[in-house]
């Protein structure tokens, strides 16, 4: 009897703070706490608060986190399908969930997604120019182009570049590939060479610097928690490694362009504005990524190695290591 | 009304939620209590279900086949953890974390990337060509699913075999001297764990549609959790009733975190609650003895 009323109780109070609705609801759905997918909600936050869509004044934001709880996010994504006007997903696993759950209900609530690497792969949409269906989004993929064009603008007489990744990690796999398919588009000739945990890093690492000019490590989960290793290496034997986040940057990697995932959200808080205010549908809006990059400059590592940093990209860096 | 409205969502996905991960908590509950074992496996084995039931049925294997498979799979993973604790005497906390470590390897190769997605039909599609209500559909068939499971075992722990694995969960020793092979009766325990957490790991992802390296993450509080509900609420008079107990504190553990995220609490609270919640529930009995004996105390003095 205690525990009913107790329940009943509980039930009460959220009857009461679940009253008030007015103007539209926007729902996000966070898969997980982490700095990049924060730093998208932020930026979706404050692109409407541009636009002046504002919480609590004219629209009301809900946010949920499940920590990336599979049981949690399915109740989450349930009920911001039940009472958004507009749903963000952030992270592929919260875009999904949200995506299949309004297709379970029945709902053609606009959703949007950031913090997706590729929304093609994962289904979300048929194609980036055409996402068809009520979802669209921007995508978080690594400018491997930039970053390789960064080899022959740090080191313009360079012949041989190294890739190394992890063999296990599938998306360190397709920057791999696809950063060796720029490489040779711009005359490099390309060293691939896989690690298959930590303990493999120190030597195949070592053995492949040996042979190249400079080193291209993409996003790699299991190397960016030794980097390191990679730096001692890299200073070692004098030649940089461009890397695939500004993480492994400060980590001891020496130069990288990053996704800003700030101006990420607020690129996703435009479609937003577009949806809720032009009433536009989001199969009218192509599905994209950032056009601009943070570079990022290991300048302490660099000049240490010997390398003169062309003077434009010091000037257009998003941050210099000093 | 709002109001009725909200709690029939509340029961709804409590309902939903709590009938799927319940396989999961019949899991834990038979390694942590029925075994007496503090098994970590369960961590890679839900991921290791879900990853084998969403690659395979991505391969256009049937959806039943393709969860059965994964239960196997997690059959297998138990076997594992078993056999390095009893015959290579490993310590079972330990065991299970070298399993969940090596299944870490094996999820990633199974799910071949970082995220499957599937359209193709699920264990849920059958039911759904029936019902409209998808709530319906995915409660109705992860019911017969748990039904089927808590016949099978109080079927299996009635039986000669399921009452040795009982004995040796209660005493190792005295199984021992009793003639039981207290080796085979852990390894064979843990497999049926496992495989029941690997089916959950399945029917979750089949819900989800989705499968990803996350999904296992935190499972073994969820487990223990519905665990400690359900005795608390359902009590554990006998073997039928602590097995209901079990699928019954799952739906309420489901419908708590229901109601913790329609209070609108700051996302990041959740954990704690759910941490503080467990610590509550776990401390309760020991708060009964307390208020009860002092009570005995007072009524003495009187």
């Amino acid at each position: 009897m205690k525990k009913l009323i107790g329940l009943v109780l509980l039930f009460a109070f959220f009857g009461l703070s679940g009253c008030q609705d007015d103007g539209m609801i926007v729902g996000i759905l966070q898969y997980v706490e982490h700095n990049a997918l924060s730093e998208a909600r932020r930026g979706f936050i404050e692109g409407l608060e541009e636009a002046g869509l504002v919480d609590g004044v004219n629209i009301s934001i809900t946010v949920f986190n499940p920590q990336a709880e599979a049981p949690t996010m399915a109740i989450q994504a349930k009920e911001l399908v039940r009472k958004s006007d507009l749903i963000l997903a952030i992270a592929t696993p919260a875009a999904t969930a949200v995506a299949n759950e309004a297709k379970e209900q029945g709902k053609k609530t606009p959703i949007l997604f950031t913090a997706v690497t590729d929304p093609v792969d994962a289904k979300l949409i048929a194609r980036a120019d055409q996402p068809g269906g009520n979802i669209t989004g921007t995508n978080d993929m690594n400018p491997i182009r930039e970053q390789i064009s960064l080899v022959k603008r740090l080191l313009p007489a360079a012949v041989k570049l190294g890739i190394l990744y992890t063999a296990s990690e599938s998306n360190s796999q397709l920057q791999a590939n696809l950063a060796k398919a720029e490489a040779e588009e711009i005359g490099l000739e390309v060293v691939v060479r896989t690690i298959n945990n930590i303990n493999d890093l120190q030597a195949v690492a070592n053995q492949l610097a040996s042979q190249v000019d400079a080193l291209y490590i993409p996003t790699d989960n299991t190397i960016a928690g030794s980097m390191g290793v990679i730096k001692e290496i890299i200073e070692q034997r004098r030649i940089p490694a461009i890397v695939g986040e500004p993480n492994q940057v400060d980590a001891g990697g020496s130069i990288t362009y990053g996704v800003n995932y700030y101006e990420l959200g607020k690129l996703t808080a435009e479609m937003a504005v577009q949806i809720l205010r032009d009433g536009k549908k989001p199969s009218e809006i192509p599905s994209v990524g950032l056009s601009e990059f943070d570079l990022i400059i290991n300048k302490k590592q660099l000049e240490a190695i010997g390398i003169a940093i062309p003077s434009d990209l010091l000037e257009n860096a998003a941050r210099v290591l000093e | 009304m709002a109001f009725l409205e909200e709690l029939r969502y509340i029961a709804q996905d409590g309902i939903e939620l709590g009938l799927i991960w319940s396989l999961l908590a019949l899991g834990v509950f038979i390694s942590f209590r029925v075994l007496d074992f503090a098994d970590l496996t369960a961590e890679g084995t839900v991921t290791l279900g879900s990853a084998l039931a969403l690659s395979l049925i991505e391969s256009n294997v049937p959806p039943l086949f393709a969860t059965i498979i994964a239960l196997l799979g997690g059959f297998a993973a138990g076997i594992f953890t078993g056999v390095l604790h009893t015959k290579l005497k490993i310590p079972a906390i330990l065991a299970g974390i070298i399993s969940m470590t090596g299944l870490y390897t094996i999820n990633i190769w199974v799910l071949g990337k970082a995220f499957i997605y599937t359209e193709k039909d699920t264990l849920y599609s059958f039911l759904r060509k029936f019902l409209a209500d998808p709530f319906l559909a995915k409660s109705l068939t992860a019911l017969v699913v748990v039904v089927i499971f808590f016949f099978a075992l109080y079927w299996f722990f009635g039986t000669e075999i399921g009452m040795s694995i009982r004995a040796t969960g209660m005493n190792r020793k005295m199984a021992r001297a009793q003639g039981i092979n207290t080796d085979v009766m852990i390894i064979l325990g843990l497999a049926i764990a496992n495989a029941l957490t690997a089916a959950c790991g399945a029917l979750s992802a089949q819900s989800m549609r989705g499968a990803n390296m996350d999904i296992g993450r935190g499972t073994i509080v969820i487990g223990l959790a519905s665990i400690i509900i359900g005795e608390v609420i359902f009590g554990k008079r006998s073997f039928k009733n602590w097995l209901i107990s079990v699928i019954l504190g799952s739906v309420i553990y489901q419908i708590l975190v229901a109601v913790a995220i329609r209070l609108g609490m700051d996302p990041n609270d959740l954990k704690l609650l759910q941490a503080l919640l467990i610590t509550l529930i776990l401390s309760l009995p020991l708060v009964k003895k307390a208020v009860l004996s002092r009570r005995k105390e007072v009524n003495g003095h009187a």
